[in-house]
């Protein structure tokens, strides 16, 4: 608290000094712009009761504490939504149809959208198919470049203090985590965490490696497998400060993919001196690794995203390179091929956090062409409602 | 409305000594704290009736959006639903809801 100043007046110091032009304000109320009316200040009407949300009331009112509608209206849209996820209803005012998404998951769609502003192969994503981010990776060099998709433009933003390419990632696109490996000096173990504006480094993992996978968040996530001189099964759990050392993979791995979060995650493919359909659970309460059904496909440089129970796997190299997407079902225990990508390629990043929605982004196509493509998956049922 | 006092300067209170460094407010906007590139104090916006005020993250203001509508998501239906409610049945994959005491599934195609 500040402590009392020199200034000596019997009335509230005006908005036009700097000041709020009130003597008081509504304990824990939200405070707005004020009228002439008013005064320049002005709370709103209740702190409303807990579990409400602050809804506007257009331009020419203060906003309200309403109580949050779950189901009793349908969003109102011009155009069926970019990022449809399960159980979401909405009215197209356009085709003037009621309309939902549903399981069990189709076959899906890849459809191609703008490009990264930076071609680039070895990168690192977080987030989902509609708020995702990028980075790190190789160009012709190593690069700490970072962008953010909105859902239909990648913009560049901060990049890494430390530019580094083979890494993995995990998180979201305002709070994520980027660990692991090449930089400048070869194989790194460093951490870096981003908070939708900058990179900030953080406490290293135990083993350094490059061309490992992960997943999970700022606070708790999973490092696994990898390149250390040699192929790795070495796992890794942060808990938000610290990398702790877990239980290795059944399989050691490099140039593989991982989805899920740190307590239930899917590592799939890679290489072990061939390419690998290999699939593993981890399961952090057992602190074990469980083999699981292979992919369908075997290969590296594959990407991943989505949950231990339902997930998808895209692109890589058999040999040559890949569009082969596959579907993860934990329950059956099977992997399921559906629509490929619209452009095979390698060495590419992901993000998504369930089957009905993936992004991906960037890699290598022919062998030698750094890629910017973008495509998005969508996977799940858009019904229509019927009325009468 | 208070009346005027009896400071007299041509240039806003720095936040550091109490006040906004601001002369003006935007009437009705949701005000928030500002990032040390934008004005010490940012307004939202009055955004569109029914928008809701949503946290943009960390780094960011927030954003006032027309946020997605969804049915609740259940693994079975519910024991005692009232008139009115709608959920989705994980299980069986519908849109489920409660009409006059009886539980109907909406008709997709």
């Amino acid at each position: 608290m500040a402590t009392k100043n020199s200034i000596d007046s019997n009335n509230p110091i005006e908005i036009s000094k700097g000041g709020t032009g009130v003597a008081s304000l509504t304990a824990y109320a939200v405070i707005c712009g004020g009228t002439t009316g008013t005064g320049a200040l002005q709370s709103i009407a209740s702190v409303g009761t807990s579990g409400q949300v602050l809804l506007s009331n257009g331009s020419a009112s203060l906003p309200t504490m309403q109580t949050a509608s779950t189901s009793t209206y349908f969003q109102e849209l011009t155009s069926d939504p970019l990022c449809p996820k399960i159980a979401q209803v909405w009215y197209n005012s356009t085709t003037d149809l009621y309309k939902g998404a549903k399981a069990p998951y189709i076959n899906g769609t890849w459809t191609s959208k703008n490009s990264m502003n930076t071609a680039r192969r070895l990168l690192a994503g977080s987030g989902t198919e509609c708020d995702a981010l990028s980075f790190g990776g190789f160009t012709t060099v190593r690069v700490g470049t970072t962008e953010q998709w909105d859902g239909t433009n990648w913009t560049s933003k901060n990049s890494l203090n430390t530019a580094v390419n083979s890494l993995a990632g995990g998180g979201t696109v305002s709070d994520s985590l980027s660990f692991g490996g090449a930089d400048s000096g070869g194989v790194t173990a460093t951490t870096e965490q981003w908070d939708g504006t900058n990179w900030t480094a953080k406490n290293s993992m135990n083993t350094a490696r490059q061309l490992l996978a992960g997943c999970g968040t700022t606070a708790d996530a999973l490092s696994f497998g990898g390149n250390t001189g040699a192929v790795s099964a070495i796992t890794e759990r942060w808990n938000g400060t610290n990398w702790t050392s877990k239980t290795s993979m059944n399989t050691a791995r490099q140039q593989f993919s991982g989805f899920g979060t740190a307590e239930d995650a899917i590592s799939c493919g890679g290489n072990t001196g061939a390419v690998s359909a290999v699939t593993e659970l981890y399961s952090g309460t057992a602190n074990t690794w469980t083999a699981k059904t292979s992919m369908n496909t075997a290969r590296s440089g594959n990407a991943a995203s989505g949950t231990a129970n339902i997930g998808l796997t895209y692109g890589g190299s058999t040999g040559s390179d890949s569009a082969v997407t596959e579907r993860y079902n934990l329950s059956l225990n099977t992997w399921t091929t559906v629509t490929a990508m619209n452009t095979a390629r390698e060495m590419l990043a992901g993000a998504g956090t369930q089957a009905s929605g993936a992004l991906s982004f960037g890699g290598r196509t022919g062998g030698t062409t750094v890629s910017a493509v973008t495509e998005q998956y969508i996977g799940i049922s858009i019904v229509t409602f019927t009325v009468t | 409305m208070p009346t005027q006092n009896s400071i007299n300067t041509d240039i806003p209170i720095e936040v550091s000594k109490g006040g906004t460094e601001q002369v003006a407010h935007t009437a009705y906007s949701v005000l928030a704290g500002g990032a040390t590139t934008t004005s010490p104090i940012e307004s939202v916006g009055t955004g569109t009736s029914t928008y809701a005020i949503t946290s943009a993250g960390a780094g960011a203001s927030p954003v006032i959006k027309n946020l997605p509508t969804f049915f609740e998501l259940l693994a079975a239906d519910p024991g005692a639903p009232a008139d009115g409610d709608t959920w989705y049945n994980t299980t069986t994959n519908l849109f489920k809801g409660r009409d006059n005491g009886v539980t109907v599934t909406f008709t997709v195609t």
